[in-house]
């Protein structure tokens, strides 16, 4: 047995030790669906921060943001400040306002606000189809690593993520769930830490690897993207992570508003270690293994070829723990979506709490499993399918839910419009541009068209009567 | 509704339409079909490089180039291009930067099935000053097959020489002076760390970069995890406003 076998699979042992104790430890304390779904709103400040970040940090950052440093170089760092913008957005007009409004999910709360079954209904179906979407990147990402370090065909690689998720997200939910980010969080941000130097050390400096970049490729080193590319793949992320809401649901499991706060504080420090690592391992990766099939292959081929066996090991059980931390959120969201919002909230109003935790499970099982057949098919690169998601996802989101939190008007109609709208513009304008070249980003139109459609419409309708919000908006006081 | 079973296959299949489009583009006409590397290390400032290339290619035997790293205080010389029966392939050499570039005409190889061409590529590198640990390899424009680990790297010491551990690629050595790696991509450059038998103390054996590595993971990882146990104990992770009451 080699070396990095033999670490890994010590490593990988261990890890699973920990995550499924804390499953076990955290089926315990979950009796209800609000146990489940906010793990009874007890989660603290680092905690709720090292969630939101994992959450975030996914295989589309480890693998896709790695391979896309790997293949474009310098110029993809400049999305970081979108997706940073995103969350200043969330910490100011988002999360503490949703975390006051108190509802279990986002649907919950697009619901009560809009005061619409059909905004409940939309926003739910729309979840589960734009994260299955999420879903296939990750699948993909785990069979990309996988099979580039061990030779395994990925369906295994796919069937075995989808099952050792499966296994602490069922039992424990969000309390579970959040304490495993705690500690992938630490993997991922200790793993790129001493990734960075140690590729830096055998390459023989910087210096030298952004002039040997620079030979192979004088875009590397300067910009492969103008900057209406790259404000485009910005306000993507930026837009998709002020209303993501698998993002936004966690809100709900923290404490209070403050609470919130300090915690997306907490996120904004891991992201910048880790989005500052990302950069280093994918350039010097790509210093030290210029012809790569994939760059997909990046992160893993690193971990296997340069780093030491256990450090190796660690960065890969940190690769496959921030796709499962990411999975595990994606299916508690979606599946919440189908359970809670369409059979519970829709489709039969008097299910009892504990069927409506029954089905949810269930949903985890089915929807984990649905990815696979696309995953495998691998349509796209990593990144580029999670650029794609987010586009749609921010041109559905974004409008209503924070329009929606910081101005009185607006009522199902203009939710509905706006979200409609704004999927219809990201996916036109996806498919005209395809064939032609364009400075304008989907997500850009995508967001304009909800944007005007939502005010047209509340321009249209009758204002408010009285003064003070709507009575959604004092729901949480 | 009927077609709503649709909606999800067709909007992943846009999705990865689209996303399709937009990756920037890895396509390649010609696969790595092997890469033996053989690198022989005469003393601590010299070693020979021989690497047998063989591509296979849709198209007709094109020209290959090579990338090879170029490190301040270090000499490449005595370079040549052959085919696998020794005889000299015309070959153009260019700098840049960082980067020496050789541009061997492989249609001149005469050698192998018009679908695959082999190259077998020589020269000698020199450490101007210091040791010799970085030793550059040369890369060619071609990848290999997913999933396939067609590069061999194979490493001999002079007599008496003892390796440290600190090898890139990662190295099996099989005997003190002859070590060995299977890759699936060419790296751009094997270190190799080695001292004549006697010279090296048990401290530099034992706090190789590797270990340090190794070490600073696992402190970090407790750290971290005691740090946020012991505050989380005596509730300093709970904020200083008072909170609101449970929902």
């Amino acid at each position: 047995m080699s070396a990095l076998s033999f670490h890994f699979l010590l490593v990988l042992l261990v890890y699973f030790f920990c995550i499924f104790t804390i499953g076990i430890l955290g089926l315990r304390k979950t009796h209800t669906e609000d146990d489940f779904l906010t793990a009874s709103r007890t989660i603290g400040p680092w905690v709720g921060g090292a969630v939101l970040a994992a959450t975030q940090i996914s295989a589309g950052t480890l693998v896709g943001t790695v391979g896309r440093h790997y293949s474009t170089g310098v110029s993809w760092v400049w999305i970081w400040p979108g997706v940073w913008c995103g969350w200043l957005i969330s910490a100011v007009f988002v999360g503490p306002k949703l975390r006051e409004f108190g509802a279990i999910t986002i649907p919950d709360y697009l619901g009560a606000r809009f005061e619409s079954e059909a905004v409940r209904g939309l926003s739910a179906l729309f979840i589960v189809l734009g994260y299955t979407i999420l879903l296939v990147a990750q699948y993909q990402a785990c069979g990309v690593i996988v099979q580039a370090i061990f030779g395994v065909r990925p369906i295994w690689a796919m069937l075995l993520l989808a099952a050792s998720t499966l296994v602490y997200t069922i039992p424990g939910g969000v309390r579970s769930s959040s304490y495993i980010d705690f500690l992938q969080i630490l993997i991922v941000a200790s793993g790129m830490l001493l990734a960075a130097p140690v590729l830096v050390y055998h390459f023989g400096g910087i210096h030298l690897a952004g002039e040997f970049l620079g030979s192979l490729d004088g875009r590397l080193t300067g910009w492969w993207y103008n900057w209406k590319q790259l404000l485009g793949y910005s306000m993507a992320f930026g837009f998709s992570i002020a209303a993501a809401p698998y993002e936004m649901a966690r809100f709900y499991s923290m404490r209070d508003k403050a609470t919130v706060r300090y915690a997306i504080g907490v996120c904004f420090l891991f992201q910048a270690i880790i989005g500052a690592c990302a950069l280093l391992i994918g350039l010097l990766t790509r210093a030290l293994f210029p012809q790569l099939p994939s760059a997909d292959q990046a992160s893993s081929i690193m971990a296997l070829n340069v780093l030491p066996p256990l450090a190796g090991s660690l960065f890969i059980v940190a690769l496959i723990s921030a796709i499962m931390s990411n999975v595990n959120a994606i299916l508690l969201v979606a599946s919440a979506g189908l359970s809670h919002d369409l059979y519970g909230k829709i489709v039969n109003r008097r299910a009892s709490d504990q069927r409506r935790l029954r089905l949810n499970r269930l949903c985890i099982v089915l929807l984990s499993l649905a990815p696979i057949w696309f995953a495998l098919r691998r349509y796209g690169d990593v990144q580029s399918i999670v650029v794609v998601e987010a586009r749609f996802l921010a041109s559905f989101f974004f409008v209503p839910v924070v329009f929606g939190l910081n101005w009185i008007r607006g009522k199902g109609t203009a939710a509905v419009c706006a979200m409609v709208g704004g999927f219809a513009g990201c996916l036109f304008w996806s498919l005209w541009a395809a064939a032609r070249t364009t400075n304008i980003d989907a997500v850009e139109v995508g967001i304009a068209a909800s944007a005007t459609l939502y005010f047209l419409v509340c321009a249209l309708g009758r204002a408010p009567r009285g003064e003070g919000p709507p009575a959604a908006l004092r729901a949480g006081n | 509704m009927a077609c709503a079973k649709w909606i999800g296959p067709a909007a992943l299949l846009l999705a990865g339409a689209l996303g399709a489009k937009a990756a920037p583009g890895q396509a390649s006409a010609r696969t790595l079909a092997d890469f033996e590397c053989d690198v022989r290390l005469t003393n601590q400032h010299r070693a020979s490089v021989r690497a047998l290339v063989r591509i296979a290619h849709a198209d007709q035997r094109p020209a290959i180039t090579f990338t090879l790293v170029r490190y301040p205080g270090l000499a490449v010389s005595g370079i040549r291009v052959t085919n696998g029966q020794g005889s000299a392939v015309p070959t153009t050499m260019a700098i840049e930067n960082a980067a020496l570039l050789l541009r061997a005409d492989a249609r001149a190889a005469g050698e192998g099935t018009e679908r695959e061409t082999v190259l077998v590529v020589h020269y000698e590198v020199n450490a101007l000053r210091g040791r010799l640990a970085r030793i550059p390899l040369p890369v060619p424009a071609a990848r290999s097959a997913f999933g396939q680990r067609p590069v061999s790297i194979t490493v001999d010491l002079p007599e008496g020489a003892v390796p440290l551990g600190d090898d890139f690629p990662a190295i099996t050595w099989r005997s003190p002076t002859r070590g060995y790696a299977r890759l699936s991509d060419v790296p751009s450059l094997a270190m190799i760390v080695w001292r004549p038998a006697g010279s090296s103390s048990l401290a530099g054996r034992l706090f190789t970069p590797p270990a340090l590595t190794d070490a600073g993971m696992l402190l970090i990882l407790l750290t971290g995890t005691v740090i946020w146990w012991r505050r989380r104990k005596a509730g300093a992770t709970r904020l200083k406003q008072p909170s609101q009451a449970r929902e």
